[in-house]
């Protein structure tokens, strides 16, 4: 029980990383190694907000919504500055431009924060476990889900059920066809891009208390998004919802079964999925298959 | 009509006469290499010996990658991993003191056996499914090599003695920088060599377009897997070289930022010239042992220096004289140029032959706005 209820939290976690990162990367075809960048600039904003005071909850609430909308904004800008160029070039060099943001991020950080591990206080209504049945749950994992689920059920309505979600999935499909019916193809570039830096910087102020917070974490917990993003298949919100899941509650089950095995159950759920299903589980071949 | 030379005549005459000159200049330029690197160690002191030694290490690592991105169109983000098990590969045979070529000829095997395995594990994928996947298999490589006792875990293995070899004392900076700087030297004419003969000019009609290469009879996932082994071949020297020079090997040689390292230097250098990953190579290497005097973090000013190359010089430093010559000779047209990592873009062709049409023109990267 406890093993299933830390699974399904660290899957949540990691699913806040990965549905931003696939959202751009399906609508916007970039795929952004600077998100685990803005992952940490969310940590280390909010950490800034609260500067070790513990908040009642209501206030963290608050504060993982502040922190977060100014990460997007962060994000925002480096759109309108950075990214824009981008999408004219080869896909590779994006790449290599959103990296090379990865750095200057993960480098401010280092320079206003310095290398030292710093921690973020849970807030105050949420520091003991309750008891589920059996076992003991951290409180603080039951607002990780929450917020997991929250995220999972908005995006669906925003994607689903708006005029914007139609505009996203329609330049997603073919952004030239949806240019020439009137959509304004970079509005709706920013405002994606706004949303999954919002993602990002939510998963990293809600990571916060759970992580003893450095620079580095930009570059190591991106990794495990990104292997959510291929597992789900690239651009499927519902897929690396599946994936995280699936991910978070391996690595538990092995963590507590076969401690050897647990560092590697990233690995191992991407070499039985992608076996299976070269474009991932929910992902169609657009982007992955072909000889081009 | 008379006075009229007929132009092919004279245009190949004209060639002729350049294919001489590239070629005495050529001669003339290794010559210069070749002195500078034999006077090197008199010029300077150990400590910067040492950085040296680690500078034309990165030069071998960053050409065997540009075999891939910039002559293949094959993007690899794993490269450390074939870096990093060449390293432990020498690292384990040098405590029962192979002889240096036999322990550098370890080192390239495991390097392109790994390389090996991993393109047959991403045979069916190509770009952005390809680099992800290439970065996760490293990175499970990574995982594994911290996992393995016999390797040192986190601490990896420290305390390599150096090369042994016809009984020659290694152990002097001198004899130490020649010793790397042969092995170097071979790798990069290897690399040279590739680039120019037939295989490598396949592997640059498949990176302009790979699907019509497929269609003229190019076994083009083979030619993939070929080249992907031949840089795991390259990374897998540099790596033994490096072993040998830092005489410690730890797995955050293997670790994934380390694999965008020579990205960045063949970024810098320019990526269709053969020189220019060694030109981005030595200037990156420089770079950070300065930086990290001045400053705690260095990845701030590196990030601002790639996006900075990025968006104002695509085509490295390298292409300055072609960026800038138009301004000084008027008159004269620019060749056209291939941007960065054009993986998807045209080739640089030399002045005087049409330029291809452009070719892998995709939907997607048509369409953008």
């Amino acid at each position: 029980m406890i093993v299933v209820a830390t699974g399904i939290t660290d899957g949540m976690l990691i699913f806040l990383v990965a549905s931003g990162l696939t959202l751009v990367l399906g609508v916007m075809r970039v795929v952004n190694f600077s998100h685990g960048g803005f992952f940490m600039i969310g940590a280390y904003l909010a950490y800034e907000f609260l500067r070790g005071h513990v908040v009642p909850i209501w206030q963290f609430i608050l504060l993982l919504i502040a922190a977060s909308a100014a990460t997007a904004v962060v994000g925002a800008v480096c759109e309108r500055l950075l990214f824009r160029r981008l999408y004219r070039l080869p896909e590779v060099t994006s790449l290599l431009g959103t990296y090379a943001l990865l750095l200057i991020l993960e480098g401010a950080a280092q320079l206003v924060w310095g290398q030292n591990p710093v921690t973020q206080p849970q807030p105050s209504g949420l520091v003991h476990a309750i008891s589920l049945g059996n076992a003991a749950v951290p409180r603080y994992d039951i607002l990780v889900v929450a917020a997991g689920v929250v995220t999972a059920i908005g995006l669906q309505v925003l994607i689903k059920g708006t005029d914007f979600g139609r505009d996203l999935t329609a330049v997603a499909e073919d952004r030239f066809m949806a240019g020439l019916l009137g959509i304004n193809v970079n509005r709706v570039f920013a405002a994606t891009f706004a949303l999954g830096i919002f993602l990002a910087g939510l998963g990293g102020a809600l990571a916060g208390p759970t992580l003893s917070m450095v620079p580095d974490i930009a570059v190591t917990f991106i990794l495990q998004a990104f292997a959510v993003v291929i597992v789900g298949g690239f651009g499927s919100i519902a897929g690396s919802l599946i994936a995280a899941l699936a991910l978070g509650l391996l690595h538990a089950f092995l963590a507590s079964d076969a401690p050897s095995l647990a560092d590697f159950s990233l690995y191992l759920l991407m070499a039985g999925v992608l076996v299976v299903r070269p474009q991932g589980l929910l992902g169609s071949r657009q982007l992955t298959g072909g000889l081009a | 009509m008379s006075g009229h030379t007929v132009p092919g005549v004279s245009r190949a005459v004209a060639g002729l006469g350049r294919t001489a000159s590239r070629a005495s200049r050529t001669a003339a330029g290794l010559i210069v290499l070749a002195v500078l690197v034999a006077v090197w160690p008199h010029l300077l002191g150990t400590g910067q010996l040492f950085f040296w030694d680690t500078a034309i290490i990165a030069v071998l690592f960053a050409t065997s990658v540009n075999l891939l991105f910039g002559t293949a169109g094959i993007p690899s983000f794993g490269q450390a991993a074939f870096y990093g098990v060449g390293a432990y590969a020498v690292a384990k045979v040098a405590a029962h003191a192979w002889p240096a070529p036999a322990a550098l000829l370890l080192g390239v095997v495991v390097g392109a056996g790994v390389a090996f395995l991993t393109s047959l594990i991403t045979w069916r994928t190509t770009g952005l499914a390809f680099a992800m996947l290439t970065l996760a298999i490293a990175q499970a490589i990574y995982t594994l090599v911290v996992k393995i006792n016999w390797l040192g875990g986190y601490n990896g293995i420290p305390g390599i003695s150096a090369p042994s070899f016809l009984g020659i004392n290694f152990f002097n900076a001198a004899n130490a920088w020649y010793f790397d700087a042969f092995w170097v030297a071979v790798g990069l004419a290897v690399f040279w060599r590739i680039r120019r003969s037939p295989f490598g000019h396949t592997l640059n009609a498949i990176r302009q377009d790979p699907v019509r290469a497929s269609f003229l009879g190019v076994n083009v996932r083979a030619y993939r897997a070929l080249a992907f082994t031949l840089a795991g071949c390259g990374a897998g020297l540099a790596g033994g070289l490096f072993a040998y020079t830092n005489q410690t090997v730890a797995p955050s040689n293997l670790y994934w930022t380390e694999s965008a390292t020579p990205i960045i230097m063949l970024l810098l250098g320019g990526i269709s010239y053969f020189w220019g990953p060694a030109v981005g190579a030595i200037l990156l290497t420089a770079l950070l042992h300065y930086l990290n005097q001045v400053t705690t973090s260095y990845l701030f000013y590196i990030g601002l220096l790639l996006l900075a190359v990025l968006l104002l010089l695509p085509e490295g430093v390298l292409s300055v004289p072609t960026v800038v010559g138009p301004f000084r000779r008027r008159g004269q047209t620019r060749p056209a140029g291939r941007s960065v990592v054009g993986l998807l873009g045209p080739a640089r062709v030399r002045p005087g032959v049409e330029p291809a049409p452009l070719p892998g023109d995709h939907p997607e990267t048509a369409d953008k706005p």
